[in-house]
């Protein structure tokens, strides 16, 4: 670098980018690196045989299998929604397109306790299809399938974000192509449009996910607290931690920061994989 | 196959992008629609293809309305400008798609399949690369694939948006040439949609130039060429100066081509204008010169031999006198 000496007068000065690099990588330990340990040794503080006891506790147990429907739920319907809707936006000219566009970023938008007040809104006792829900015996708000809708809800725009620019950019001629070679439909998505946006399909599948299995706000505000029925595992970290049970609280949350890292490293991988391909496509 | 376009007229919102547009492309013919970016030449392949719908006209492929029928029944090949490769597929299964796609009685054998793959690789000369996939091939032979993908499925006829915009020089005079010798083989009727009068001048049997959505004129390279009907298809296929009614026998404007401007030292003929030379380009076999007009001011545009030019010995500031050879007007017929 120094020994073309036209470069010097073109980059920062050194100090300055050891400033930078310093001041960032200072950030990043204290606020990400420190607390991430943190939860581990918290977690094993009273050993690992107590560790794998938090865990095993039923209740426990109860909100890893609900925060696992939930997202069980939230991520097909998402996958779904989220293919359409690309689609639509991508490929097809119609008005108030961009109203849509914003319509769909609206859960990024908003903040996660009134997703959650608005379903309490709709379908709570005094809400405005409470009545109705009521006389036919259906409960969603402090139960399950309040929880689902939350879930699914704050989740929404994962997907559709990550497919709707790659399929802007790839345009609608190779799906052309597939009819014009006498493809239905059907074949022209599953053999064409689909292994195109497969990579990126993933990323927003492992984001989403990641949310879906995370969610806090939303979810609290129509979950209700029953203790291993309407309780996520964000939720039971909460009341563990109000109660004083430190270890546990850590034991539990330390499976949501695994999902974190495993999240991450799927994450950097399909990065690695798309960089590579793009960098040989052109 | 015959194509009939009648009264096609197609609007995008408030932009009238086809109006009324009437071309019959004959059977085996090779038919280049010409014209500037946005002239709706595109758009008139794509209403061909079954890829946009007309808002009014009719659509006849040998006689038989078309215009229910979608893209996938109409059994068009189509050459995207960009070629729409399959990316995720090699060379093969790209040549082979339109025939796996197919169903029932007409579904060929793997076997089959990989003869008439083969057969169609080999016509377009890239038999040993059907394995790779599309990034790793060079323009020229991705459009060549993208050829051989089109005519694997055996269309009524072939459409090739800007086939050869996307290439550089050198390959584009290739492969049009190419084109034009592998349509006389197959003789398939074609339609090709281009933005440069060279390339259509070269490698069609007729041309119909378009311009802001309406046919200007329909007809052989030659006749656009040298009979052109209107001031428009006059300018578009080439350079061109305007006279204002300064030529003996032409009220309004004429119009006169570069190289119908000749050069000379001395004035011959009491018609002849005095001029002064601005810039001299040796352009190759020929040589651009930029005259000024004594008398009225107003730049000209000459090409002459490079010998003439030579001999001339012109350089800028040069005193010189010009004289036109040939003029045209839309006012009237010929003159001269």
């Amino acid at each position: 670098m120094m020994s073309n000496p036209r470069n010097r007068y073109l980059q920062d000065p050194l100090w300055l980018r050891l400033f930078f690099l310093g001041f960032t990588i200072v950030i990043v330990f204290l606020l990400f690196v420190l607390p991430l340990a943190e939860i581990f040794s918290q977690a094993f503080r009273k050993g690992v045989e107590f560790y794998f006891e938090a865990l095993r506790d039923p209740v426990t147990l109860a909100s890893v299998r609900l925060t696992l429907l939930a997202a069980a739920f939230a991520v097909p319907l998402n996958l779904i929604f989220g293919i359409a809707a690309a689609y639509a936006i991508a490929k097809f000219n119609f008005r108030g397109k961009s109203i849509l566009v914003a319509l769909i970023d609206l859960p990024f938008a908003v903040s996660p306790v009134i997703s959650g007040l608005i379903f309490v809104l709709l379908f709570g006792l005094q809400g405005l299809f409470g009545p109705t829900l009521q006389s036919a015996g259906l409960k969603i708000i402090f139960a399950v399938p309040g929880i689902i809708l939350a879930t699914i809800f704050v989740t929404f725009p994962f997907i559709a974000r990550e497919l709707i620019p790659l399929m802007e950019e790839q345009g609608k001629s190779e799906e052309e192509a597939a009819l014009l070679l006498g493809a239905s439909p059907f074949r022209m998505f599953w053999h064409v449009t689909l292994p195109n946006i497969r990579w990126g399909l993933l990323y927003g599948v492992i984001l989403c996910n990641a949310r879906a299995m995370g969610e806090f706000g939303a979810v609290s505000v129509v979950s209700g607290h029953i203790r291993g029925e309407t309780t996520t595992l964000p939720l039971h970290v909460e009341i563990l931690y109000n109660e004083y049970n430190f270890t546990a609280a850590f034991a539990v949350a330390s499976l949501l920061a695994l999902l974190a890292l495993v999240t991450l490293v799927v994450k950097t991988l399909i990065e690695l994989h798309t960089h590579l391909a793009s960098r040989r496509v052109m | 196959m015959r194509i009939e376009l009648e009264n096609i007229t197609k609007n995008f919102g408030n932009f009238r992008a086809l109006d009324s547009v009437s071309i019959t492309v004959q059977h085996g013919e090779l038919l280049a629609l010409l014209g500037p970016s946005g002239c709706g030449k595109t758009t008139l392949l794509r209403t061909i293809a079954g890829l946009e719908f007309p808002d009014s006209g009719v659509i006849r492929f040998d006689g038989v309305d078309v215009r229910e029928l979608s893209a996938r029944e109409r059994n068009v090949g189509f050459v995207f400008q960009h070629y729409a490769l399959f990316r995720h597929m090699t060379i093969f299964d790209n040549v082979a798609f339109g025939l796996k796609v197919r169903r029932g009685k007409e579904r060929l054998s793997k076997k089959e399949i990989r003869e008439r793959v083969m057969e169609l690789l080999s016509l377009v000369q890239l038999a040993n690369l059907e394995t790779r996939y599309p990034h790793e091939l060079s323009g020229g032979q991705r459009q060549r694939v993208a050829l051989a993908r089109a005519l694997a499925v055996q269309p009524r006829v072939l459409l090739l948006d800007e086939p050869f915009g996307a290439l550089d020089a050198q390959v584009r005079k290739e492969l049009r040439r190419w084109l034009r010798r592998l349509h006389d083989e197959i003789h398939i009727t074609s339609v090709f949609v281009t933005h440069d009068q060279e390339e259509a001048l070269e490698v069609a049997d007729r041309v119909a130039i378009l311009n802001k959505g309406k046919v200007e004129q329909i007809g052989t390279p030659d006749e656009v060429y040298r009979h052109p009907k209107t001031a428009f298809v006059l300018q578009f296929m080439g350079n061109v100066n305007l006279f204002h009614g300064r030529l003996e026998g032409v009220k309004g404007l004429g119009y006169v081509r570069p190289h119908e401007i000749e050069i000379d030292a001395i004035q011959k003929f009491p018609t002849d204008f005095a001029a002064t030379v601005e810039e001299v380009h040796p352009l190759g076999r020929f040589t651009r010169v930029t005259l000024l007009d004594d008398k009225t001011g107003q730049l000209v545009e000459a090409e002459i031999s490079y010998e003439t030019g030579k001999a001339l010995g012109l350089t800028a500031g040069m005193k010189v006198y010009y004289r036109v050879q040939n003029v045209q007007t839309f006012d009237g017929d010929y003159v001269i």
